[in-house]
């Protein structure tokens, strides 16, 4: 493998930190961008986003895998390709996408033909993209400096303790304080650190389980964590 | 209220119960017919099935070890599924696609699938029995470069990347185990990590079986390129069946020049009944990485404290010169649990170099035994290797056994080997217990002080649960 400091300083910041990697994955339906999964040749692959009525590149995004050099040229080529209409990519020569970037040859674009194919015989029937998203408004625990003392004892905990010292309160609170016995609450889930959720067995009348709730919730807010909610999801 | 979460971890396996997914699972047997079925299945490019078919052929004409220092009947290959997964398990996008029984199954586990836990900087695949289920945390991934997905997925989106490195490490014909694995995995995860990337995130994966009749034969495939980093963590759990379970992995890691792994395990499959020794896992495992680039490293971790019979030796072939392998290591047995486990280095390249860390611990009527080699070849010159393994055997039925091999064949080469044998006496216990320090906590204490110089390899969360893990495994044992 070719070692780095043989490529020109801006090749080597190019390869080091380049701008555009990424993957741009399929959707089902939207309005108003088309997209395309790119090609590749063994060492990477390209993910365009295109516009369905202009036909402009909105988007470019690659993974490389192989050569050094083909993690410039590939980023290279995204940044080129962004607002271009398709068609002008057909237009793209090697050449002077490798003479923008001292230090990589026209070869160093192999990858561009397959792209372009691809995009002419997607064209026709362009399916609909959009970047990989974690889901928005995910839930954000607080920053460490922002947690008072039960903050710290509870949220850092991982999942096994966490379920561990919820069910050492089920095991005790249910014999205790009601009729019925520990297996029949199942622990069912922990949502954002603080919501404990619960399934009753059927044997468990409806009636009682708000107040099973509330015994248990009280009970892990005097132990656990005085924001705990607990919520029957049976 | 008791302080001791030992309805999670500790002696009762909590990890015992099954998941009820609508399952579809092939009937039991292995022919060629199978492996072309699993191949067709998974929607595989040819050269796989060219890559099962090859390692099929050449398990046929092996016969399985009986070297190591462990027994058990006889295993019929053909009263085994050798494919198993939640139905209409196309691969995921997101979460909410999910089986929620799957799902649930992970959450009692403590595995970090939901959206909360995906802020928890640890990226999750878990493998359900033979599929893989979800990978968590993409975007941060992708846009970082990292490729990080189920050996599936892998295939179909990367398919030249797995094809210049799947079996580069474990050849189809390695040994029986790796063999059989190659023709008949399903699924695993794959990582890419690109030139100069520090790999943003902790990655894991959980293994999980849920079948009773289903073997586990999963693959995991780690690639770091030049000068890139990662640290990858694996987690294994199973229920509690009456019958013994069949668990053949094979894990490949290749590290170019520079790059650097860390690979922990934290390995807790049923072991079996502890007063029996009915039922549990056959955990036989192939772990191999390659220190292909100069000054490259691979650090294997691994706390075992599950499955009924453990075949396993994590190993490190150092070929680039200066690069570095280690292995720490931490086997607890219990009931009539038997290990055979260690690693191998194997020195290549010039001025190369590796630890060796092994604890081992034997409890209750259990049989612990290190088996590890050191090879240098004729071109590694100046190689080093320290090996230290110690056993601790807690309890007057238990046995420690040691089978340590160096092969050198050059001259100019250090290799150092240390090795104890010790004992929890009633004497320590005493000392402790005049102190007012519980005999639990006095167990625990020596313990996790015989395992120290391991733990402190481990990501911290990890540690404290392996630590807890061993406490609590051997509640009851001394005396």
């Amino acid at each position: 493998m070719t070692a780095i400091t043989h490529f020109p300083e801006p090749l080597q910041e190019r390869i080091r930190r380049p701008k555009n990697r990424g993957k741009l994955t399929q959707l089902d339906s939207a309005e108003t961008q088309l997209g395309l999964l790119g090609a590749g040749n063994g060492e990477g692959k390209a993910y365009l986003l295109v516009a369905p009525d202009s036909g402009l590149v909105q988007k470019a995004r690659f993974l490389a895998y192989g050569r050094l050099q083909t993690i410039a040229a590939l980023d290279l080529f995204c940044e080129a390709a962004v607002e271009k209409n398709v068609l002008e990519l057909n237009g793209l020569k090697a050449s002077e996408l490798a003479a923008s970037c001292d230090g990589l040859e026209p070869s160093d674009f192999d990858f561009l033909p397959p792209i372009i194919d691809d995009l002419a015989e997607a064209l026709p029937t362009m399916t609909v993209e959009e970047p990989v998203e974690d889901k928005p408004g995910a839930y954000k625990r607080k920053e460490k400096n922002e947690m008072n003392e039960s903050d710290l004892e509870w949220l850092p905990l991982g999942a096994p303790q966490k379920i561990a010292k919820l069910q050492i309160v089920i095991d005790e609170v249910i014999p205790e304080r009601t009729e019925y016995k520990a297996k029949q609450v199942e622990l069912y889930n922990v949502q954002r650190d603080l919501t404990v959720q619960l399934k009753f067995s059927e044997d468990v009348s409806s009636s009682h389980r708000p107040l099973v709730v509330g015994f248990l919730q009280s009970a892990m807010r005097a132990d656990i964590h005085p924001e705990i909610i607990v919520e029957d999801v049976t | 209220m008791s302080e001791n979460p030992s309805e999670f971890s500790g002696g009762d396996y909590k990890y015992g119960f099954t998941t009820a997914v609508d399952m579809e699972t092939f009937v039991k047997g292995l022919d060629e017919d199978v492996i072309r079925r699993i191949s067709m299945k998974k929607g595989e490019p040819s050269f796989m099935l060219d890559f099962r078919l090859k390692a099929y052929e050449k398990w046929l004409t092996m016969e399985e070890p009986d070297w190591q220092f462990v027994s058990y009947p006889p295993i019929d290959y053909q009263d085994i599924s050798y494919y198993s997964a939640p139905k209409e398990q196309e691969k995921k996008e997101s979460l909410d696609e999910v089986d929620p029984e799957v799902l649930a199954t992970f959450e009692k586990l403590g595995i970090p699938l939901d959206e909360q836990k995906r802020l928890s900087n640890v990226a999750v695949d878990a493998v359900f029995d033979s599929v893989s289920v979800a990978t968590t945390h993409k975007k941060t991934l992708f846009d970082a470069g990292v490729i990080f997905c189920s050996i599936s997925e892998a295939l179909r989106d990367f398919p030249e990347l797995v094809k210049r490195y799947l079996g580069s490490v474990v050849p189809v014909g390695d040994n029986y185990f790796a063999a059989l694995n190659s023709a008949v995995f399903t699924d695993g995860s794959f990582v890419y990590i690109p030139p100069y990337v520090e790999c943003p995130l902790e990655l894991s994966t959980y293994f999980r079986i849920n079948n009773e009749d289903t073997g586990q034969f999963e693959r995991t495939l780690i690639v770091a390129d030049q000068d890139s980093k990662v640290s990858y963590l694996e987690g294994c759990t199973a229920p509690k069946f009456d019958t013994n379970q069949l668990h053949a992995a094979v894990v490949e890691l290749v590290a170019l020049d520079r790059a650097d792994i860390k690979y922990s395990t934290v390995q807790n499959w049923y072991a079996g009944d502890p007063e029996t020794g009915k039922g549990g896992i056959y955990n036989f495992v192939t772990k191999r990485g390659k220190c292909a680039g100069e000054r490259s490293k691979i650090s294997w971790t691994q706390v075992e404290t599950g499955s009924a019979i453990t075949w396993k030796y994590p190993s490190c072939v150092l070929q680039g010169d200066r690069s570095v392998g280690e292995f720490y290591s931490v086997a607890l047995t219990n009931g009539y649990m038997q290990a055979d486990t260690g690693t191998k280095m194997i020195h290549l390249g010039k001025d190369t170099k590796s630890t060796i860390i092994s604890k081992g611990i034997s409890a209750d009527k259990s049989s612990n035994a290190y088996r590890g080699l050191v090879q240098v070849g004729p071109k590694a010159s100046n190689a080093r290797n320290y090996t230290q393994c110690d056993s601790m055997l807690v309890g007057k039925a238990s046995s420690a056994h040691t089978f340590p091999y160096i092969d050198t064949r050059n001259q100019n080469v250090q290799l150092e080997h240390e090795a104890s044998t010790s004992k929890i006496s009633e004497d320590q216990l005493f000392y402790f217990e005049q102190r007012g320090i519980s005999r639990e906590d006095a167990i625990s204490a020596v313990i996790n002080g015989f395992c120290k110089d391991v733990f402190k390899q481990l990501p911290m969360e990890f540690a404290v649960e392996a630590e807890r893990l061993l406490s609590l495994k051997l509640e009851n044992s001394v005396g």
